[in-house]
């Protein structure tokens, strides 16, 4: 892979150094990304639009004793980076002294090596635009219009801090989504991996497709409490939302969080197992955080019990813990955020889950999800691109889409069965859930 | 800059596109964050790129690089060209772009007081005053927030365009956060989401009087432990402050975006229930609903000289006494839709990013009452101040707002305090249900720093004219119980 990136590990490590010698203050961090993406976009059979970028992302955090400046550039020449060195630098000189400010963290585990796919690196335009013609064929097919991206990225990360970590590692990540319309219905597939050779475009548009056809004619649905099947789509969805509003240190440290002083305690059904696993291969991985620090995995919830929240330096020290590797980029105030979540699969199969509803829902995915209130972690949004009616323990065909409001927790305690399959759906891997008494607050007109 | 521009085009062309232009950016982001005493995020952010936008085989190309040596400008000229070539197979029609007089100018917009006459020690010191105010209030989180955004631009195009542009942007914000048995309670000021932001200077600060409002944010923060909970049913509502702004962005911004219209977001944000035969037409809204997109507006955060296909903002009218007539458009969509040239509002997030339609200033024009005489008028009703969360589904029509506060109002007058109020409509059923819009006595331009489109992702930073405005008989208090 190495060979694919925009930058060697040494040629990394030797920017990072000589920063981190040129310093003055007494502690330095620099944080240095390099990136290159390419997407290409398809919308009414066409390919619109086809893109592609490179770039560098050097993050230099400069503190004297409890004062703290950052700065950023994406120049890596000598100069560009001494420059953000000497601003970073000014700006710790008059910041306010921060009491909570860790310091930096001292070496310790060595993270995971991890390296990416070659056959991502190698997963050109030329491919992309054959991924995107294949889905464009099967939507002509059929009488539809195909829309959707495909995305490759190659990317490379390096961490050094004054206090001697040194961290490297390199990434790939290949995506495939798209929604297939027809005169009133739309269907959706997508495929996250790290492999790009994992993406199966035709029997995603095969997927999409199906839905698009099978969602047509949608019939009318009144809101209010009926049992659903959620698709791991929207299940990812929903337990994404839970995931950065309850589990974070910062949010469960303040008293902002569902389940602030709540750790040890049932939150939901025995059934439900909730865990951050960044070395998952199932998942997106990463190795260390943006402190260097080697990312744990953390057990958020066992038999329905909130087991632990992650930590960064900072909520490590609030909380007396330690920091499990889940450090946002040193800019962000929002505190660390479980990013690779994975809901425990069950033993039950689609057609069991679907055969166990007498009447009910069957929900491909979730639209503009959005948290009503954090601190309770409610949670609202619509259904999209495939939303069928259950009857007597079979789907009966298309409805017009819903808006549910939804207490997540609350939502975990009645589900009644767990698929056995699940997928990724970007920063989670979730099977499908039969939810018994799932509340939709709302219709629309399509 | 505009050598950088020349080369690139000049590289793109001669790789065989019949029509390229290039941005070249220059972007400086200063940003302090404070937090119970401390300063915690103390940042100076800086990139500099060129991307290079090619028409080639009848497809569109873009690729961006930040590397502006000439060996770096010619390979990413040649590379836009080559996904161009990729993506030609499978158009039908190759792009037309709508007639634009290529413009040859610089713009450079000049701020009252230049942010770097304020130094990042006097910033700091404002909000560790604020900071201070807000917990003598006894609030159990106090933040505040100041920024300044510099973006110097060169555009120039094969049709002869060379267009120079500097702008200087400026934000500031409070925000008090209380915890009690009711939850999380926040207030914002002046406004949630990052306070208010505009292509202004620090004079921007002055006016704001961070501190002059500490307190009093702070105070109804601490209120909010102790209000009751939004009343759930039908009644009036009034949307004043932040939030009246948003539902302008998501139910009419975003479905006036033509590319949207066209189908282009289908897979992602979606589409937009404002399809093309409903162009002059359909009943958006109330006789009272007037709604501009204006880039020309001073100090709002989407105005701008020229977009970045090179054209010169504009004004134009969107809902007309409450008719639907307009689109914000680029020169493809204005081709597609038969319109001889675009309104200007293609806009890219930095060098790395592809333009796309964005919203402009998308504003309610002012009406003809006071907010007193509004909130007079009103027998049994709330109003709502400032977002919390957002909702809409993929065509626009059903939307669920929550916000920090409501007012509740009986006999028209204010009558007690409600936390974390929602409300949820359709559309054009919400909008047809507008009686009053405040008049300019209380119109202002507010910012809307996040807003999202596109993919890969890029974040607009757009603005709304609002007053206050009031609809009858809504649908509030969603929660999560019926």
């Amino acid at each position: 892979m190495s060979e694919a990136m925009l930058l060697g590990r040494d040629e990394a490590m030797a920017i990072c150094e000589r920063a981190l010698a040129a310093s003055r203050a007494d502690e330095t961090e620099v944080n240095l990304l390099a990136a290159a993406e390419g997407l290409t976009r398809f919308a009414d059979n066409h390919i619109h639009q086809n893109v592609a970028e490179t770039n560098y992302h050097v993050i230099i955090r400069a503190a004297f004793e409890n004062q703290v400046g950052i700065a950023t550039t994406n120049d890596i020449s000598s100069d560009g980076v001494e420059d953000a060195l000497r601003r970073a630098t000014v700006l710790a000189e008059v910041a306010s002294p921060d009491e909570r400010y860790p310091g930096l963290p001292a070496p310790g585990e060595q993270p995971t090596p991890l390296n990416g796919f070659t056959a991502t690196a190698e997963f050109d335009a030329a491919r992309r635009a054959q991924a995107a013609r294949i889905c464009i064929k099967v939507a002509k097919e059929r009488g539809q219009s195909a829309a959707g991206a495909c995305s490759t990225g190659v990317s490379a990360h390096a961490v050094a801090n004054s206090l001697g970590v040194l961290a490297w590692q390199e990434s790939t990540r290949a995506n495939l989504r798209m929604v297939f319309s027809g005169d009133d219905s739309s269907g959706y597939a997508a495929k996250y991996a790290e492999d790009a050779s994992e993406i199966q475009p035709r029997a995603l548009a095969e997927t999409a497709a199906g839905k698009c056809k099978r969602s047509a004619n949608p019939k009318p649905f009144d809101p209010g409490r009926c049992d659903v099947v959620l698709e791991p789509a929207a299940v990812a969805d929903m337990i994404w939302f839970l995931g950065i509003s309850a589990f974070g240190g910062l949010a469960y440290h303040e008293g902002r969080s569902a389940i602030s002083g709540r750790l040890g305690e049932q939150v939901c059904g025995d059934n439900i197992a909730l865990i951050d696993d960044p070395l998952d291969p199932r998942g997106l991985r990463r190795a260390f955080d943006f402190e260097g620090v080697p990312c744990s995995r953390v057990e958020l919830i066992a038999d329905g019990v909130t087991g632990a929240v992650v930590h960064d330096s900072r909520t490590a020290k609030l909380e007396d813990a330690r920091s499990t590797g889940h450090a946002l980029p040193p800019s962000s105030s929002h505190g660390p955020v479980p990013m690779n979540l994975f809901l425990r699969p069950g033993g039950a199969a689609m057609d069991e889950m679907v055969g166990a509803t007498d009447r009910g829902l069957l929900v491909t995915r979730f639209h503009y999800t959005n948290l009503v209130d954090p601190s309770a972690a409610v949670l609202t949004g619509m259904t999209r691109d495939g939303i069928f009616l259950i009857e007597n323990g079979e789907v009966a065909g298309g409805v017009r889409n819903l808006r549910f409001t939804e207490a997540i927790l609350e939502a975990l305690s009645r589900v009644e069965m767990i698929g056995r399959e699940g997928r990724l759906a970007s920063y989670a891997w979730a099977p499908p859930l039969l939810i018994r008494d799932f509340h939709f607050s709302g219709t629309t007109e399509f | 800059m505009e050598r950088l521009c020349e080369k690139a085009v000049e590289a793109a062309g001669g790789a065989g596109a019949s029509y390229a232009d290039a941005r070249c950016i220059d972007h400086r982001h200063e940003r302090i964050g404070t937090k119970n005493g401390a300063t915690e995020v103390l940042s100076d952010e800086r990139d500099r790129g060129l991307g290079v936008r090619v028409i080639a085989d009848g497809s569109w190309g873009f690729a961006g690089t930040a590397d502006l040596s000439d060996a770096g400008l010619r390979a990413v000229a040649r590379r836009a060209v080559d996904l161009a070539r990729a993506a030609a197979p499978t158009r039908e029609e190759p792009v037309q772009l709508a007639d634009a007089e290529p413009v040859i100018d610089s713009v450079v917009a000049k701020a009252e007081i230049d942010p770097d006459e304020v130094p990042a020690s006097e910033r700091v010191e404002i909000l560790m005053e604020c900071d201070r105010l807000m917990r003598d209030e006894g609030v159990d989180i106090a933040e505040g927030y100041i920024s300044a955004r510099r973006i110097n631009k060169h555009f120039a195009s094969t049709e002869g365009a060379s267009i120079y542009q500097e702008r200087v942007e400026t934000g500031a914000g409070l925000q008090a956060t209380s915890i009690g048995e009711a939850g999380a309670q926040r207030r914002s000021y002046p406004s949630s989401h990052g306070g208010q932001v505009m292509a202004r200077g620090f004079e921007l600060l002055d006016e704001l009087d961070l501190p002059g409002h500490a307190a009093g944010v702070a105070a109804e923060a601490r209120q909010l432990l102790d209000a009751d909970e939004c009343p759930s049913g039908r009644m009036d509502l009034i949307l004043a402050g932040g939030q009246l702004a948003l539902q302008i962005h998501e139910s009419c911004g975003h479905p006036i975006e033509l590319d949207r219209v066209f189908g282009t977001e289908a897979a992602y944000a979606g589409t937009s229930f404002l399809t093309p035969e409903r162009l002059g037409e359909f009943r958006y809204g109330s006789e009272k609903v007037n709604i501009t997109a204006d880039a020309t507006l001073e100090g709002g955060l989407g105005s701008f000289a020229y977009d970045d296909e090179g054209v010169p903002a504009q004004r134009s009218w969107i809902v007309r006494d409450g008719i639907f007539v307009g689109y914000l458009t680029s020169r493809e969509t204005a081709a597609q839709l038969g319109l001889e040239s675009s309104n200007g509002c293609m806009r890219a997030d930095g060098w790395a990013r592809l333009p796309l339609i964005r919203m402009t200033n998308i504003n309610l024009e002012p009406g003809s009452e006071t907010v007193e005489e509004i909130i007079g008028g009103t027998e049994r009703g709330i109003m709502m101040e400032d977002n919390l969360s957002w909702s809409i589904d993929d065509r626009r029509l059903n939307f669920q707002f929550g916000c920090e506060l409501g007012w509740l109002i009986e006999d028209g007058e204010i009558v007690g305090m409600v936390r974390k109020p929602t409300y949820t409509g359709i559309t054009p059923q919400f909008w047809a249900a507008c009686d009053a819009v405040a008049d300019e006595a209380t119109w202002r331009i507010q910012g809307v720093a996040n807003c999202g489109k596109g993919e890969p992702g890029q974040i607009a930073r757009v603005g709304h004219g609002i007053s206050a405005a009031r609809f009858r008989d809504v649908e509030v208090g969603v929660g999560a119980d019926e």
